[in-house]
């Protein structure tokens, strides 16, 4: 050891009791570390995204999954489609299904629809009344007795006069009207036969499961589709079993991004290994890799303490950050393998590894001012394994690395000035290209919409299509209107006053909800009360001569409408309408963490979601749930935080670069490979009409990161007066080496979200690699930039 | 995470899928169970005497084979309803004609005006007091489209089918009777007991037929002039029906 090395080597105690203490810290966090695989903590905190998602984890109603059956053959029948729905209902596993959702029996249906009469009082409102109180004047009472007849001598007739005896003035259309309306506009085309949901060509039929696993749960999701599938390949010959759920998506996804980062592992591994065979040979260089991979895991036990449950993405994101962490350890690694005097060779990096981690910080600083609490996640733990890591590399790495040994072509190749006067014609070639660049990067548009990131199989897709187009009645897709309660009463009545509120903007029947048909408790007392009121003694006497008088024409006997005179001095009751009642519930009603739930539906377009969110602002009983209005929820977060994150970095960058450089020339040249990153990202996203969204604007943040130490090592290396593999370069070209064999291994990916993402960094980090390489000596030439020159 | 109809959307709906528009439910499902009625030959009141007995397999495939050479029935009917909220029978008159595949038309003169036509995919109802034309399609109507199907399970002869929904027994020999009585669980076992058919002549057409509600009514469907096999004239299938 030398004697100018000594002030390095004796730190070894404290940096063992730092080191010690560090991991202390970390192993303490790791009891307390939860992992949240939830997309929950990637939305702003109390805004219509979060809720969304919340909503959907939560919710009895994201629960439901089909197990669509269909005649594979022409020689089955219904006969064997319920047959193999009845053999599949007995395997159904309860821990994973509730139960089989099945409609009313057939044989009960006209029981229950009669008693549904018995609510008309409860449902029928004043404007009703009054319209009945028309059906009521002589004439009207003449007519509606010819149209009965008139009922009675068509081939259904033989069976109204039972119905018609009940419901002589036609209450009955006004109630199942409704009903009808409420299902029909949105509805399945469905019959229903045997205790089945069957379609009316008899060769497909559905059962429909209420399941206990959430499309939000990993786990549950691949516990249930395991199952369906089993359910599935156990289908009778000439039967198919296709299971449709939101959970199928969680788990393909899971498992296309489980094998694509397997993939990109193994292709990643063989990269490294060649190039360390090739270049280094050294088997300390193991340390340069394994220092980031420690940091990050002392930093996640460490933010473990703060944040017991860690959002899964923040992990994985904090872990491509290695990268960054890479680049210190070499450049460290390449200056004291490569130097003789370790202290020399680590004052002589110093100020460029400082620079090098604030810059990178920058961005990740600003993120700790997130409302996303996933991004405050993000900041903080990136900023402390960035710090580890660069510590690592100034006190620990230095230890570890001998000096004296040799990396292929290190010191070989022009010398850098050279260099940059050859490459002069390249900063008007990359100036062109730049403005080109920014040109097509223009075109690129920001997408919220998070289905496109969906990494479900062709054939899960088709299933899907071809199931909607079978069985749904229209193509419109619905939003959700969610109004939650803290019990059935006071969730309905807010559902009464915010459906009011709602009807200025939405037509009579483009909101469909329950109030329409079955309004809250308090409103259908109120109908009653009203009801009674009308019916009053001397109207019901008044009205019995007058159906007499206006019956007799056509021969209806003097009792021949006792049983509606009858209904109406009784109270209704639910018992002969319970199944009915039931199925209303199971549509519109959902229960989430003890809240009641109440369901509305209207079409997801830009104008309606925009509106009713509009409307609901200042009403946090009320979210929508859409794909759209996620979208808008993201963008409008992502808008309002842009301007925020953007100052916060630029203003940390800025103010670190001219700190530290004290030259706005060399701070430009320093940053100039991640402003042409960046463009050239957005511009190649464009070109393959790929948008911005959530996860390339997290690419968009590591390219930034990445290419920011491009530029210091080309700066640094101009300093030093390099050759184009000195040790600075080299440290350059190694980096962007190891970060690409990683970010393009991605692009084998068959996940879309992961696909963006090696698109987004592999085309980012490759200008940013060649405009270091290229255009910032050239630069430097041309400015004249070093005292050196 | 856009909204496609959900799961359970299909359990209201299945539930509420036999009413249409201002029709309620109930309507429609007498509807289906009694537009067969239509096409019935000649007037014989049911027997009731003789001892009932399960109608074998063969003998609906006989019945089946019989009514499988019959292409057209034309004929004008008789029907006859006794019901408790009329003080009087209630006696229908009209014609009817109906021709494979799925033609069928259902035409009543008296006391009122009104007439019914099934096409492919398409019913008209028109009566003479709205003098409208009302077209409803069957694919969007899963209750029309049982009715179609049940036109042609009963007088094109598909017994088989039918037996898979009643209980079928032979009330007479000669000339045949068989009686379907809804099985326990189906929707029309709360409102119909029995349906009585008398085959004709060579078993080719149905000769009449009896139906008897839950609640105690029963209407009797009397055909006169059937003509079987002849072509219809086109007339026959206007709606509004052409004034002969």
């Amino acid at each position: 050891m030398s004697d100018e090395a000594a002030p390095h080597r004796p730190n070894k105690k404290l940096i063992l009791i730092c080191v010690s203490a560090v991991t202390i810290l970390a192993i303490a966090g790791f009891f307390r570390l939860r992992v949240d695989s939830s997309l929950e903590p990637l939305l702003p905190q109390n805004s219509q995204a979060r809720q969304t998602i919340i909503f959907l984890r939560d919710s009895s109603f994201a629960s439901k999954a089909i197990l669509w059956f269909r005649l594979t053959d022409d020689t089955g029948t219904l006969a064997t489609l319920i047959a193999a729905a009845e053999e599949t209902k007995k395997h159904l596993n309860p821990d994973l299904i509730k139960r089989a959702i099945t409609p009313p029996g057939e044989a009960n249906a006209m029981d229950e629809m009669l008693g549904l009469l018995d609510h008309a009082g409860e449902m029928l409102t004043q404007d009703d009344l009054s319209e009945i109180e028309k059906l009521t004047a002589p004439d009207a009472l003449n007519k509606r007795m010819r149209e009965n007849y008139l009922q009675l001598t068509k081939p259904q007739g033989t069976f109204l006069s039972d119905i018609m005896s009940r419901d002589p003035l036609g209450v009955n259309s006004r109630v199942l009207g409704r009903l009808y309306e409420l299902t029909s506009s949105m509805g399945y085309k469905v019959e229903v036969k045997n205790g089945y949901f069957v379609h009316p060509d008899g060769r497909q039929l559905m059962l429909i499961l209420d399941t206990s696993a959430s499309a939000t749960s990993m786990q549950s999701s691949h516990d249930l589709v395991d199952h369906l599938n089993a359910l599935a390949s156990s289908a009778p010959p000439g039967v198919s079993i296709i299971p449709i759920a939101g959970q199928v998506h969680t788990a393909q996804n899971d498992s296309i991004m489980q094998r694509d980062m397997k993939l990109a592992g193994v292709l990643d591994s063989i990269g490294f290994i060649l190039l360390f065979i090739l270049v280094c040979r050294d088997w300390r260089v193991a340390a340069v890799f394994t220092l980031p991979i420690v940091a990050i895991g002392v930093a996640l036990g460490i933010s473990a303490l703060i944040y017991p449950p860690l959002s899964a993405m923040v992990i994985g994101l904090s872990a491509s950050m290695a990268g960054s962490a890479v680049d210190y350890g070499i450049f460290v690694y390449t200056a004291v393998w490569m130097g003789h005097n370790p202290h020399t060779d680590m004052k002589r990096i110093r100020r460029h590894l400082l620079l090098s981690l604030l810059t990178t910080m920058g961005v990740f600083v600003a993120f700790i001012f997130s409302y996303v609490p996933a991004y405050r996640q993000l900041g903080y733990m990136t900023c402390l394994s960035l710090t580890l890591a660069m510590l690592g590399s100034l006190y620990v790495l230095p230890l570890l690395v001998r000096p004296g040994g040799k990396v292929v072509a290190v010191g070989s190749g022009m010398p850098l000035h050279r260099w940059g006067k050859w490459m002069r014609p390249m900063v008007l070639v990359g100036l062109v290209l730049f403005i080109a660049t920014i040109f097509v990067a223009r075109k690129v548009n920001f997408d919220a919409d998070l289905s496109k990131l969906d990494g479900i199989s062709p054939e899960v897709r088709q299933n899907e299509a071809d199931f909607y187009k079978n069985f749904s009645r229209n193509e419109s897709q619905f939003a959700l209107l969610v109004v939650s309660g803290n019990s059935l009463p006071e969730a309905e009545a807010e559902n009464d006053r915010i459906v009011k509120l709602l009807s200025s903007h939405f037509k009579n029947k483009d909101l469909i909800s329950l109030t329409n048909f079955w309004p809250s408790a308090a409103v259908r007392k109120e109908n009653l009360d009203r009801w009674h009121t009308f019916w009053s003694p001397e109207r019901v006497k008044k009205l019995q001569a007058d159906i007499n008088v206006a019956g007799e024409s056509y021969g209806f006997s003097a009792d021949a409408f006792a049983p509606f005179f009858t209904s109406l001095a009784a109270e209704p009751s639910t018992g002969q309408s319970r199944q009915i009642i039931a199925s209303i519930e199971e549509q519109f009603i959902a229960r989430a963490s003890g809240k009641v739930q109440l369901l509305s539906y209207f079409e997801d377009t830009e104008a309606n979601v925009t509106a009713v969110r509009q409307m609901l602002k200042e009403t946090p009983s009320a979210q929508v749930v859409s794909q759209r209005a996620m979208g808008q929820a993201f963008a409008e977060s992502a808008k309002a935080e842009t301007k925020l994150l953007v100052g916060i970095s630029l203003a940390f960058i800025i103010i670190s670069l001219l700190a530290l450089t004290r030259s706005v020339i060399k701070s430009f040249l320093i940053m100039l490979p991640a402003i042409s990153g960046v463009a050239v990202m957005l511009a190649t996203l464009a070109t393959l009409h790929l948008p911005m969204n959530v996860v390339s604007v997290i690419a968009a943040v590591m390219v930034m990161a990445l290419c920011s130490d491009y530029g210091i090592f080309a700066v640094f290396s101009w300093d030093e007066s390099e050759s184009i593999f000195g040790q600075g370069m080299m440290s350059m070209h190694l980096s962007s080496i190891t970060t690409l064999i990683g970010t393009s291994s991605l692009l084998l990916a068959h996940h879309p979200a992961l696909f963006m993402v090696g698109v987004s960094l592999t085309s980012g980090l490759l200008m940013g690699y060649l405009t270091a390489f290229f255009i910032v000596p050239g630069i430097c030439y041309t400015v004249n930039l070093s005292k050196k020159n | 995470m856009g909204y496609q109809p959900m799961p359970h959307d299909v359990q209201m709906h299945g539930l509420v899928a036999h009413a249409t528009e201002s029709d309620s439910i109930m309507k429609q499902v007498a509807t289906l169970i009694c537009v067969f009625a239509v096409v019935t030959v000649c007037i014989a009141d049911s027997p009731t005497t003789q001892p009932a007995k399960p109608a074998s397999k063969e003998l609906l495939e006989k019945v089946q084979k019989d009514l499988a050479t019959v292409n057209s029935v034309e004929a004008d009917f008789v029907q006859e309803k006794e019901l408790s909220m009329l003080k009087h029978k209630l006696v229908i008159k009209g014609h009817f004609a109906m021709e494979k595949p799925d033609h069928v038309v259902w035409n009543v003169i008296s006391p009122v005006k009104y007439a019914i036509a099934v096409k492919g995919d398409e019913v008209r109802q028109w009566d003479e007091d709205t003098n409208k034309v009302q077209v409803i399609h069957l694919g969007g109507d899963p209750t029309f489209k049982a009715i179609s199907e049940q036109i042609n399970a009963w007088f094109l002869g598909d017994y088989q089918k039918i037996a898979e929904q009643y209980e079928v027994t032979v009330l007479q020999d000669t000339p045949l009777t068989l009686a379907f009585s809804p099985k326990d669980g189906a929707m029309v076992a709360k409102m119909l007991k029995q349906v009585a058919v008398t085959f004709g002549k060579e078993g080719k057409y149905i000769d009449t037929m009896v139906i008897r509600e839950a609640a105690g009514s029963v209407t009797t469907l009397h055909y006169l002039d059937a003509k079987i096999n002849e072509p219809v004239a086109k007339t026959t299938w206007e709606i509004p029906p052409h004034v002969r």
